[in-house]
């Protein structure tokens, strides 16, 4: 299997304002992962444990303050389309329709409109966005800005997408939608995803690996490796594994270990 | 504005001229202080005929709107981008914002006298004043709209992989356009106002010099009909200004 993502000994620091100067708070500290191919990777964690924070890393929106991190190989320095964010907030351009909002990136970057085109018609139809490529993002409700995101982002064809709480600001029907059309979305390109929630139910149902995060220090606690097969459908939330991995889960966020700083 | 209303703006309308009218036909108001309706339109005519002080009237609102333009699009021209990089770049905006913080507050028309001392009354005095006038709103304004782009739609811009100029035109250029359509409404109507007000002061021709050389001689009705053209091209540009604004910001679905 090949090794999309590692980080090794990740830690991340801010100065905090509110205490003496000089005085820095680790949000992500020994934080060590390897991600590979294909794989679809759930961190759930407490609020403000640093999950966003290890993903803006990645992300490349900011640097960490030591140890390593690669994107194949790579250290990670910038933002690239090869690590496709989706962000939870719908981030579209709003002067643009959605079909220039997927191809604004690869005619940037130089790509053929006779290369780019097909690709933008294929994730549309991926996401079943074909019959708005002309609309603008105000004539869109959330799910279908969430949806255009994502097709923004796989048209890059990215090594990694990443998504922080993606979901989050949806519905309850609207995200079963949604899971169920980012799966036959990794049916189809079968794309490695790193993808942040709250919604430990989410998580199992997506997940081949759920990590659970802790706060104080902001670093893994623990990881799960979910053994269902996909296509997955919400039969498995019934499964006793599913129900047993889930109150473990729920457990263990529950139980915050004493405060260290 | 929304179909039934635009009956009650037709009506108060109608009620205005007809209230003049009545009072100035029958004689309750002296015809010398203020003209009728029928006397404005044979000025008109006349003016139109004939010319005012040796140039006919087209010349006239032509000179008035040349310079009101020439300043208003100059303003445009260098207030954006440099309301666009002020927004940006923390450096630029500390530079510029004393200068800025001492002369906005100045009203223009504090500057006409001064600024015809020195350069005498020629074009380049009037010009001058509205574009100086006009050029702190438009730069302000965009930087305002440069630094209330959300971060997340820069990193969105970054993440599809745009490079920093590709960045600047494509992302933060569209994302201040609203706040940039806002500077230029408001420097056309400063561009407009200043201008008549310049030519007050110092000038041959123009509709602000009609309107004062014709006062001092008591010929009222070309007074009157000199500030109704004001009015009505004043009208009819900021009509043009909002149907451009609403074309170019079609996408805030508004
Ligand atoms: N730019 C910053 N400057 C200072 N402190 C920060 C900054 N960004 C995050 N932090 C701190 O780092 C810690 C982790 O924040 P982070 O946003 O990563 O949490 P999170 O796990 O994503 O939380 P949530 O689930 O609420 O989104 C928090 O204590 C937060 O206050
Ligand atoms: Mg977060």
């Amino acid at each position: 299997m090949t090794e999309v993502l590692v980080s090794k000994g990740l830690e991340k620091c801010f100065s905090s304002p509110g205490r003496a100067t000089g005085q820095r708070i680790k949000a992500v500290t020994d934080f060590n992962l390897v991600i590979e191919a294909e794989e679809i990777i759930c961190i759930v964690g407490p609020s403000g444990c640093g999950k966003s924070t290890f993903l803006d890393m990645v992300a490349g929106f900011t640097e960490p303050t030591s140890g390593l991190l690669e994107i194949m190989g790579e250290e990670i320095h910038r933002p690239s389309p090869d690590r496709g964010v989706v962000f939870q907030q719908p981030v579209l351009f709003p002067w643009l329709s959605v079909y220039d909002n997927v191809v604004l990136g690869p005619k940037s970057r130089g790509v053929k409109p006779g290369d780019y085109r097909p690709e933008a018609d294929r994730v549309l139809k991926s996401v079943g966005l074909e019959k708005f490529r002309d609309h603008y993002p105000y004539q869109l409700s959330g799910g279908m800005k969430q949806r255009a995101q994502i097709a923004r982002v796989l048209v890059a064809g990215p090594k990694l997408i990443l998504m922080d709480e993606p979901f989050g600001a949806l519905d309850a029907q609207m995200r079963i939608n949604m899971h169920e059309l980012l799966i036959s979305v990794w049916q189809e390109y079968k794309p490695t995803i790193l993808f942040i929630t709250h919604d430990v139910e989410e998580a199992l149902f997506l997940a081949n690996r759920v990590i659970v995060m802790s706060q104080h220090p902001g670093t893994i606690a623990r990881i799960y490796d979910i053994p269902f097969e996909r296509p997955r459908t919400y039969a498995i939330t019934a499964d006793p594994r599913f129900a047993e991995a889930r109150a473990e889960i729920v457990e263990l966020l529950r139980a915050k270990p004493e405060a260290r700083t | 504005m929304t179909t039934p209303y635009r009956w009650y703006s037709m009506a108060s309308g109608a009620a205005l001229l007809a209230l003049w009218s009545v009072l100035t036909l029958s004689g309750l108001v002296d015809e010398r202080s203020l003209p009728s309706p029928v006397t404005l339109a044979q000025t008109f005519a006349d003016l139109l005929a004939r010319g005012y002080s040796g140039s006919p009237l087209w010349s006239h609102v032509g000179i008035s709107i040349f310079r009101a333009l020439a300043g208003f699009s100059l303003a445009i021209l260098i207030g954006v981008p440099l309301g666009l990089l002020i927004g940006r770049h923390k450096v630029l905006e500390a530079v510029f914002a004393p200068i800025i913080g001492f002369f906005r507050p100045i009203p223009p028309i504090a500057f006409i006298t001064l600024f015809v001392f020195y350069f005498g009354i020629g074009e380049g005095p009037k010009i001058g004043l509205i574009f100086m006038a006009c050029l702190w709103y438009v730069v302000l304004n965009s930087a305002e709209g440069v630094r209330n782009i959300p971060d997340l739609i820069i990193r969105a811009g970054e993440n599809i992989g745009l490079t920093r100029s590709q960045l600047f035109l494509k992302v933060v250029l569209p994302a201040a356009l609203p706040a940039i359509m806002t500077a230029i409404r408001a420097a056309s109507s400063i561009s407009w106002t200043l201008v008549v007000a310049s030519e007050l002061i110092g000038a041959q021709a123009g509709l602000g010099f009609m309107i004062l050389d014709s006062a001092q001689y008591f010929n009222l009705p070309v007074t009157y009909v000199g500030i109704i053209i004001i009015g009505l091209i004043g009208l009819v540009w900021e009509l043009a200004i909002s149907a451009v604004q609403r074309r170019v910001l079609h996408w805030q679905g508004k």
